[in-house]
């Protein structure tokens, strides 16, 4: 690879960084910040530091940063240190030590950490009202002390990105201090790709949240930790809280209809990462980029905006070691309600002399554990942050569980006087997972509940069940085995060069391998071995990925009176695909134990009716330059000006590029003279901006044509040969799918930080679609061709509200009000009266389909037959298109009708965090309101006409009077208008001594509590992608998730 | 410093060349620019549109061929087969153009003429003496594409009259064209394939791939309808191929001699096949039908496995559900119309090897060692029993006659209709799915021949073609029943064509040649409107070529 010569190259260049100052009479706060803006060191220091207002006159060509320190600080009582080499924190110079005349009397003395239990340096500790001169500011392990102080002093202890805290001192001689970060805070640093912006720089809408806005306990993937804090980002899990299940992401509604359709996670710079397999401790911060006009940057794959996450690094100082250790179990919230072997038998069914409840059979109370151990620390030229974890889990569900292990190791190395630093994360995770069977939680809802499960003369001790539909679910899953092993590895390593003072050049090179393997066997045991004669079944299947990114990123900050520039501009490089995958096969072994270890053994192999295949997907690239500008002037004008140019492999050589330009700009109304003086205004900002990115994210191969052996063979003159065809249908003309978005803002930050918030209102219009259309064959060969073909909208608002009507030095309250709405409209599609008929209904009855995508009609409709009622023989009957009423075997096509909504008109939450003392209690409410929810399960399992299966109860209650097979129709729609109590947890640490530095403990509740008017399981359905609002199948049920924790700091 | 410089752009120099390089990479999937290395590459691209054509025998081409016609149903049983009332629609010939089957037809018949012709340029453009070929090949190699491409068009001008015709791979379909144009091209290309395709010599391999006799008989079949297709007799050719065929002109063609010969397990061996797709277990199976017809548990019965069984349709009841025969009707009445004591008419079974007897599952399933063979839905647990009724006598009040129950489509049972085994199945590994798919046979050509006798006043000559095959079916050939200048009429005519090819997916195309398929009334079918002669275009292929939707020209 040759840009990694480049990074070399480039190491080897020894070079000084310079500090360069013109201060005529200047503020000593302004010089800093010139200082800021043109050398890579950052300055963090209270604002109420002594002496930063006075004016010093200061030239300085090409000093050391110790020398431009040295001077600009002589003249005021303020001491600095430099961490982690580029980071100056100031401090109050310390007071001469007075030898304490009593000592033990009147002194006090403590030490100030993070959340973390991570000592804080540098925290600034004043006495409230008192003498100005008294200053403390805590050393490097974050200690402090005061020879001599009175019990009715208040200390005020305060901190960049922290919350002010005010402490009295009484009785103690000891003040231990935990610091609360702060979002309010303006200089916090927001991560916005390829560069960061302090909060107050911001021109677009993004949402950035820290480690202590993360929902508490345990969760199958870090991002479930953020459900609901993230104003348009939906998070759907496909199996309630099952370990083994997977996650979907959604921001600001669906914005494509083929291509990808979640955001773009970039982890520590590297776009397209894994965020699964990261866990919560490692996250410094989750930045949410919502809008295009920030998302631009990242081109093609940030259609569906961006999810930025960093990960923690070493800093400097005592290495600080963290003890985790999480304890989860689960509760049934609602399960299926079917009738007992009692009803069963009232009914006069079949009786098979059993009580089963299958539910209860198939479940368990799952236990999960995951232990955490991280280590942080370090020196001037090395520090690094390392962290390994176990975990095992377990899911409600017999059969499903899940083993990681993992660990992360972040460095940082820096030589040649700050000019080089070299740094790296390498995240390696072993996943070991077994899987249950999908079709049990069906099985147990409709398998009559008077079969045993079991049966003493068999010779598996199960009453195997052949010859029905249904399968024995609890013998299913215990005569066969579903396991998979995952190896997860992400690496990334950069090199950073300070060239001159304000402009580096940093090469980041990062990859990520998985290899996967899979095995399947069915015991000869097993029904399916049984009915095919075999003794068992074996597959294994093996699959290898490796990803390659190459990012190049040159950034620049000028600083000249009143404005400020930054700029970077850089090279990409990613290289995906290129999947390998094999598989094989057999059956009928001589062995039973050696499952699918000895797959040679079987005799399919020998009789030619195993199977071996293999497969690798084709290379894809994307390789993109870009730039971006972030002007302000003065604090109060901001103009961010961004353009990828990026080219795809996946388009025909005369489509492969393509060009996504953003602007965007705020005006701080706040720092106008007219409200600067305004004594409770914080900040008030107004954003507005436009952007376009664009999406690829489908497969290969629609511009190249090709030929693909078919999966029948072909008898020529005595042999069989596999033979070669057209794959698909191919579109030389593709071009790249693009979506302009406007997005209007307005931030406000009121009453000393107690009152904050923002409105964002955006329109999206994705142009160019591109979906595989219908086209006419002939001339084509295959239904459907890839295209672009029309267009898409998103209209949406979306608004949060945070309060702190309390806030003491003991006790505050801090609550959160979040709000969206979002509606998407189909534009055009290829021609006019085009539509796309989709989500088709299962047998038994295939009733046909229940969605429209059609122009002009809004995603998230059903479209089906209107009820009309029941007649007296329990026959349906239907609307027909001029709204009679017909008996339900006249229903045409033409009948259907657009019904319901299954995207909710508002989605709410409602976060509430209250601190007391060493106690902190935060209480979650999630609600969505206007939402149709299809009942699927009731319409399946809901009536009575099932023979021999079991039935839900609403079959003989709200349902009895229903004789005839099901209908395709808005009987089975319900209002899925629900308020949730997703969270609670409450925590408590206690500060101890010396070696143990705290303990914390926290119990957490996830789900506890739902209120709605809904009868099926789950009324939070999935609304990702354009078929939204179906409660299928293959019910997992809902249940309450409680984790214990424990974490200890040393 | 600048030193450094030109160190920087030095190196963003070479990283940009070496790093915009934006090509696709394959790994599993061949460019036909580098697929031709060997004949056998040849051939492998020749046969893909006949795995294609194989697949098209099946599934929705044969539900709109039999489901919408007499013999066969596909009821209603419980909570199964519902779905949605398509079956209702084809059967009541209420069928719209949303309807699946329809669109999956229209699809399937494009995808043939466009896979056939992509096919046919790409071979075209090749040196077949580079590969090991001749020019005589590839002669034959394109003749052959056009007598499949032509077979597609037949089709789809039997199902759908004005299908569009394909001028020019590259282009848009214009317009939807005429019945009169499809019945003209399908008529050219075959006159063209009959001059240049050899005649079948090599035993083995003269029923796969399209020889002249297979052009011949497709051209005989295009006359033969030719009156329902374009408004026009044309008995006087289809009679001449169909003589010149029985007289060798097309190859060396005999009937075997036992009514099982056409289907048996060594059907490739047969001599009256014409065209068949090869079968054989594990590689392409002719077995689709199965899993349509065959209850779950009747696995067991036949001794098989890997196949799944979804208990669909049967054959059109010839009994009320009080037991008393349908005398109503003409049509209908699949299993009464074979005589009792034809050797098809009685209940399939397997001896081993390649040894066979009947045609159809009937009344108790029982294997040969006891074993009985349960249901699982109004039957569970008790012995299956295939009657030849429909009506859901689970329900049956108990003083409630069998004469007062109701017999529709929605009235289907577990048990409901007897089921046709066409093709044996064997549990002997060795022959399991080892019957080719027949798609054209011999007795085709002595049918269409006697039926061109008849219409044209020589049922002497009628009756003994269709004599000529139907006595294979009977004990000695001492057919108690045959076929006389007496009794020969339209609707007996109408019963041989159903006796003989029983569930070969052409009974619609016989009903609406005799002009019956819209104006007769069989079990729970009524009469419908002519307009249902044809299906219509359906609704994505006209959202796929907006210009399907105007009327043809």
């Amino acid at each position: 690879m040759l840009l990694v010569t480049v990074g070399a190259f480039l190491c080897t260049v020894a070079l000084n960084a310079q500090i360069t100052v013109r201060a005529d009479k200047q503020e000593v706060r302004s010089v800093i910040r010139q200082i800021e803006r043109t050398s890579p060191y950052r300055f963090f220091f209270s604002s109420e530091l002594p002496g930063l207002d006075s004016k010093v006159t200061l030239h300085l060509d090409n000093a050391s940063i110790e020398e431009a320190l040295d001077k600009l600080l002589k003249d005021i009582p303020v001491d600095y240190t430099i961490r982690e080499g580029s980071q100056v924190v100031l401090s109050a110079r310390k007071e001469q030590q007075l030898e304490p005349q009593s000592p033990g009397d009147n002194s006090l003395r403590g030490r100030v950490t993070d959340e973390s239990g991570e000592p804080l340096v540098g925290v600034a500790i004043t006495l409230k009202g008192g003498k100005a001169s008294v200053w403390q500011v805590t050393d490097t392990d974050g200690t402090y002390s005061f020879p001599e102080i009175s019990p009715d002093d208040v200390l005020v202890f305060q901190y960049i990105g922290f919350s002010r805290q005010e402490v009295k001192v009484g009785k103690r001689h000891i003040l231990n201090v935990t610091m609360h970060e702060s979002s309010e805070m303006l200089d916090d640093v927001v991560v916005i790709g390829y560069g960061t912006l302090e909060k107050r720089e911001l021109t677009s809408s993004v949402t950035s949240l820290k480690t202590k806005d993360f929902i508490g306990g345990n969760t199958a993937s870090p991002i479930q930790a953020i459900v609901g804090k993230v104003t348009g980002l939906d998070i759907h899990s496909s199996a309630g809280n099952d370990p083994n299940s997977s996650i979907s992401l959604q921001l600001r509604g669906v914005n494509s209809l083929l291509a990808d359709q979640g955001p773009l996670v970039v982890i520590d710079g590297v776009p397209g990462g894994n965020i699964n397999i990261l866990q919560k401790e490692d996250i410094v911060s989750v930045d949410v980029l919502k809008d295009a006009s920030a998302g631009a940057i990242y081109g093609t794959r940030a259609s569906g905006g961006v999810i930025l996450v960093t990960t923690r690094m070493g800093q400097e100082g005592k290495v600080g070691v963290t003890y985790s250790s999480e304890f989860t179990t689960e509760t049934i919230l609602r399960r299926a309600d079917v009738l007992t072997s009692n009803d069963w038998r009232e009914l006069g069914k079949e009786d098979m002399g059993g009580d089963t409840d299958w539910f209860r059979e198939i479940t368990r109370t799952p236990f999960t554990q995951r232990q955490m151990l991280t280590m942080s620390g370090g020196s001037k030229a090395f520090s690094a942050y390392a962290s390994v974890y176990w975990k095992t889990a377990q899911g409600m569900a017999i059969g499903s569980d899940r083993q990681e292990v993992g660990g992360r190791f972040n460095f940082t190395y820096k030589t040649l006087g700050n000019h080089l630093e070299l740094s790296g994360r390498v995240n390696y995770v072993n996943l070991r997972s077994n899987y249950t069977d999908s079709g049990i939680f069906r099985d147990a809802l409709t398998l009559n509940p008077t079969i045993p499960v079991y049966n003493p003369n068999d010779e598996s001790g199960y009453n195997i069940l052949t010859g029905n539909d249904e399968y024995n679910p609890v013998a299913n899953v215990n005569l066969k085995e579903d396991s998979s092993q995952n190896d997860r590895l992400q690496a990334s390593m950069s090199a950073r060069l300070n060239i001159v003072k304000g402009l580096s050049s940093t090469l980041t090179v990062s990859a990520v391998q998985d290899f996967d393997s899979n095995g399947y066997w069915e015991s000869a045991l097993h029904r399916v071995s049984r009915e095919n004669n075999r003794d068992g079944y074996a597959r294994q299947s093996w699959k290898r990925y490796t990803g390659t990114n190459v990012e190049w990123v040159n950034n620049y900050e000028l600083l000249k009176d009143k404005h400020s520039l930054k700029a970077a501009a850089g090279y990409s490089f990613q290289q995906t695909g290129a999947k390998l995958e094999f598989s094989g096969s057999n059956a009928d072994f001589s062995n039973d134990g050696s499952k699918y270890y000895n797959m040679g053994d079987g005799k399919y192999l020998a009789e030619g009716r195993s199977s071996i295949s293999s497969y690798k997907s084709p290379r894809e690239r994307l390789i993109s330059v870009f730039a971006r500008v972030n002007y302000s002037f003065d604090d109060r004008y901001l103009v961010s000006v961004s353009a990828r140019h990026e080219g795809s492999s996946k388009f025909g050589d005369h489509n492969k590029w393509g060009t996504f330009p953003a602007i965007s700009a705020a005006w701080r109304i706040s720092q106008e003279s007219f409200l600067r003086s305004v004594p409770w205004i914080n900040d008030i900002r107004i954003r507005a901006g436009v952007g376009i990115t664009g999406n690829q994210g489908f497969d290969p191969g629609v511009t190249t044509r090709m030929y693909k052996s078919d999966t029948d063979p072909y008898y020529v003159d005595g042999r069989w040969i596999t033979v070669y065809g057209l794959s698909k249908n191919v579109n030389y003309d593709l071009q790249w799918e693009t979506k302009t978005e406007y997005n209007i803002g307005v931030d406000w930050d009121l009453f000393d930080h107690r009152l904050s918030g923002k409105i964002d209102v955006y329109k999206r219009y994705v142009d160019k679609l591109i979906y595989d259309i219908n086209v006419a064959q002939p001339p084509a060969v295959y239904p459907k061709t890839t295209m672009n073909v029309g267009s898409m909208q998103n209209n949406g608002i979306e608004f949060e509200l945070t309060g702190v009507p309390v806030r003491t030095s003991d006790f505050s309250y801090r609550t959160t009000l979040r709000g969206s709405h979002n509606i998407t409209v189909l534009g055009k599609l290829w021609k006019d009266d085009i539509f796309y008929d989709t989500v088709s209904f299962p047998s038994p009855g295939s009733p046909g389909t229940a969605v429209r995508l059609e122009p002009g009609q809004r995603v998230g409709q059903f479209y089906i037959w209107k009820y009309a009622g029941i007649d007296e023989d329990g026959n349906w009957l239907l609307y027909d298109k001029d709204d009679n009423i017909i008996p339900a075997a006249e229903k045409k096509q033409e009948d259907k009708r657009y019904i319901g909504n299954a995207l909710p008109d508002l989605v709410l939450s409602w976060d509430n965090t209250v601190t007391w003392k060493n106690f902190d209690f935060n209480m979650f409410f999630r609600s969505w309101i206007g939402h149709d929810v299809f009942n699927m399960t009731e319409m399946y399992y809901g009536l009575p006409n099932a023979i021999n299966k079991n039935v839900l109860r609403s079959a003989y209650t709200r349902n009895a009077h229903i004789v005839q097979e099901k209908e395709l129709c808005d009987y089975f729609i319900e209002d899925g208008t629900f308020l949730k109590l997703d969270a609670i947890s409450a925590g408590y640490t206690l500060e101890l001594g010396r070696m143990v530095r705290s303990i914390r403990f926290s119990l957490s509740g996830r789900n506890l509590l739902c209120l709605t008017g809904y009868r099926g399981i789950d009324p939070e359905v999935n609304t990702t992608g354009l078929t939204p609002g179906f409660e299928g199948l293959y019910l997992y049920p809902d249940t309450r998730v409680y984790t214990l924790g424990l974490q200890v700091n040393f | 410093m600048k030193k450094t410089l030109h160190i920087i752009a030095l190196a963003a120099l070479l990283a940009l060349g070496g790093c915009f390089n934006l090509d696709e990479e394959w790994y599993s999937e061949v460019t036909p620019d580098t697929f031709f290395q060997s004949k056998e590459d040849v051939y492998s691209v020749f046969y893909r549109p006949f795995t294609h054509a194989f697949w098209y025998e099946g599934l929705d081409r044969w539900y709109l061929q039999e489901y919408v016609a007499d013999q066969f149903v596909q009821p209603q049983r419980g909570n199964d087969w519902y779905d949605g009332g398509r079956w209702f629609r084809l059967h009541y010939h209420t069928w719209t153009d949303d309807d699946e089957p329809i669109w999956q037809t229209w699809r399937g018949t494009g995808m043939g003429i466009s896979l056939t012709t992509e096919c046919q340029r790409d071979l075209a453009a090749l040196d077949y003496e580079s590969l090991g070929l001749t020019e005589e090949d590839k002669v034959f190699h394109q003749n052959q594409l056009n007598t499949l491409i032509a077979y597609f068009y037949l089709r789809a001008l039997d199902y759908f009259g004005a299908f569009p015709i394909m001028e020019d791979p590259l282009k848009e379909i214009e317009y939807r064209s005429t019945d009169k144009k499809v019945f003209a091209k399908v008529e050219e290309m075959l006159l063209e394939a009959l001059q240049n395709t050899p005649m079948a010599t090599a035993e083995d391999s003269k029923i796969i791939g399209m020889s002249r006799g297979t052009a011949a008989a497709l051209l005989a079949r295009l006359y033969f309808n030719a009156e329902a297709y374009i408004g026009e007799g044309r008995w006087e050719e289809c009679s001449r191929i169909c003589q010149d065929f029985l007289d060798g002109k097309y190859g060396y063609y005999q009937l075997g001699g036992s009514w099982k010969d056409p289907h048996s397990l060594t059907n490739k061996d047969s001599k009256a096949v014409i065209w068949a797709h090869p079968s054989q277990m594990n590689y392409i199976q002719y077995n689709w039908w199965f899993r349509y017809t065959h209850h779950k548990n009747m696995v067991a019965w036949f001794g098989i496995d890997n196949v799944s069984a979804y208990n669909g349709h049967g054959l059109t009841p010839s009994l009320k559900p009080d037991g008393t025969p349908y005398t109503e009707y003409r049509l209908g009445s699949t299993y009464a119309k074979f005589n009792d004591q034809d050797l098809r008419k009685c209940q399939y079974r397997y001896n081993g090897g390649t040894d066979y007897e009947g045609m159809f599952l009937v009344g108790d399933q029982v294997t040969s060692d006891g074993m009985k063979i349960k249901g699982n839905k109004e039957y569970n647990n008790k012995t299956l029993s295939f009657v030849d009724y429909v009506a859901r006598m689970s329900e049956k009040p108990y003083n409630t006659p069998a004469s007062a129950m109701s017999s529709t489509m929605a009235d289907g049972e577990e048990n409901s209709c007897i089921r046709p085994v066409k093709v044996p199945v064997a549990s002997d590994n060795q022959y399991r799915w080892s019957s080719y798919m027949v798609v054209i046979r011999l007795e085709e050509i002595y049918y269409m021949l006697a039926e061109c006798k008849m219409r044209s006043g020589d049922k002497e000559e009628a009756a003994r073609l269709i004599n000529r095959v139907r006595s294979r079916a009977f004990e000695g050939g001492k057919d108690p029943d045959p076929v006389t200048a007496v009794n020969l009429d339209k609707w007996r005519m109408l019963d041989e064509w159903g006796i003989e090819f029983l569930a070969e997916g052409r009974r619609r195309t016989d009903l609406i040649r005799w002009g019956v398929f819209t104006t007769e009334a069989w079990w729970d079918h009524v009469p419908s409107d002519p307009s249902r002669n044809r299906f219509p275009v359906p609704t994505l292929a006209i959202s796929g070529n907006n210009n399907l939707a105007k009327d043809p020209q």
